[in-house]
């Protein structure tokens, strides 16, 4: 039997229930393997020894992530991150958009809903000042990015590993998947997304919304483009994003906006807005992202 | 000096090297048309039924990949090509980059 855990760090247990839905591949799944260790299904609190493949999802904040992702490191033979948190930061590196200071005043003493209460000194685990995807602490044998990994990808991808195969799933961006229309199309205006009502069949970029699907990792079925919704790059960056040093998400879709709309590249920088969140809203806490010489993000953290 | 238009010149360049070969998902091709505008030795044409791209001049190749370059469903995957020419690599992208299942 091949043992599995399943750990939660800072995240919204998404990935782990994204685990869940394999619905009936689960018993495929557990034929062979068998969980050990998820808090999110099972009451158990300390992980165990000598486990085979540990899967990891959500970011490291405070300091008890840290040292859980250490002991499972040191406990498990293969690592895999697992969601965008845990392979770049996701949702939860927009906290580095705040310092630390604002984000605890935020919770717990400038908190217009709440009453103030003077912040905790003891047990609650202390903040590090920025957010961290799992890479940045330990050696990962795996990053499966994804918010979350679809189901589909999943079974994919977990039901090999645990036969000592290797997964042969694939690797293009959300356009490989969108049944959209995209055609070069003259215009001026880029339009928020909650503007107007974007016409179906046809692609985001060619009516002038931010649509990160070309820079994104798919392998989601264009789930969101479908159902009429611009993708707001969720899986990651595409790998051609990620492997050339002169690609960012920002660049990236400037370019294509520029070259669909024959608009100059300056007019839409001019245009682009809330880059935090519209660009770079699941890469934010990723060091690789950050740093390569194109990138935006620099600008936007706060340490 | 004879006169060669680039097309000979790459012609030239190319002879004696082996073809490239180029494969097209046509399941994951949007039709934009960006490879037919900007490979500079239209190996591209779309297919005007399916409105997919097809490669039509595959010998004319230089294997510059401006066409994956642009392509936004990274549709085209070209063999026996030689890709390390880049100025510059990073080794800590390399090693996420070969770990992505």
């Amino acid at each position: 039997m091949v043992t599995i855990a399943l750990e939660t760090l800072a995240s919204c247990s998404g990935c782990e229930i994204s685990i869940l839905d394999l619905h009936e591949d689960l018993l495929k799944l557990l034929e062979k393997a068998e969980l050990v260790y998820a808090p999110v299904l099972m009451d158990v609190k300390e992980l165990p020894d000598n486990i085979d493949i540990a899967i990891v999802s959500g970011s490291v904040r405070n300091e008890e992530n840290k040292e859980r992702l250490e002991e499972l490191r040191t406990k498990s033979s293969i690592l895999i991150a697992y969601g965008t948190c845990a392979c770049y930061g996701g949702i939860t590196g927009m906290a580095d958009l705040y310092t630390r200071d604002e984000v605890t005043s935020r919770t717990y003493s400038d908190n217009p809903s709440t009453e103030s209460a003077p912040l905790p000194n003891e047990v609650v685990p202390e903040l590090l000042s920025i957010v961290h995807p799992a890479a940045d602490f330990t050696e990962i044998d795996g990053f499966i990015p994804g918010c979350p990994p679809k189901e589909q990808l999943t079974g994919d991808i977990l039901i090999p590993l645990i036969n000592n195969e290797a997964p042969d799933v694939p690797k293009k961006s959300v356009c490989a998947d969108c049944q959209r229309e995209m055609e070069h199309v003259e215009y001026d205006k880029i339009h928020r997304r909650v503007e107007g009502s974007p016409e179906d069949g046809k692609c985001f970029l060619s009516q002038g919304y931010v649509c990160l699907g070309s820079v994104t990792l798919g392998r989601c079925g264009g789930l969101c483009t479908d159902a009429g919704v611009p993708c707001h790059g969720c899986g990651g960056p595409s790998l051609d994003v990620l492997r050339e040093p002169s690609h960012d998400i920002y660049n990236g879709v400037i370019k294509r906006i520029a070259h669909l709309s024959n608009m100059p590249e300056k007019d839409v920088e001019k245009q682009m807005y809330d880059l935090g969140h519209v660009i770079y809203g699941f890469v934010i806490g990723s060091t690789i992202m950050e740093d390569k010489l194109v990138s935006k993000i620099p600008q936007l953290v706060k340490k | 000096m004879e006169y060669l238009s680039r097309k000979q010149k790459m012609k030239k360049i190319s002879r004696g090297f082996k073809m490239v070969e180029i494969e097209i998902d046509e399941d994951a091709c949007v039709g934009c048309g960006s490879c037919v505008d900007d490979c500079p030795n239209n190996v591209y044409q779309m297919n005007e039924e399916t409105w997919k791209t097809t490669v039509v001049n595959a010998d004319d190749c230089m294997a510059c990949l401006s066409c994956h370059e642009i392509c936004p469903s990274q549709a085209m995957t070209h063999r026996d090509i030689h890709v390390a020419k880049r100025l510059y690599i990073d080794r800590k992208v390399n090693d996420v980059l070969e770990k992505i299942i």
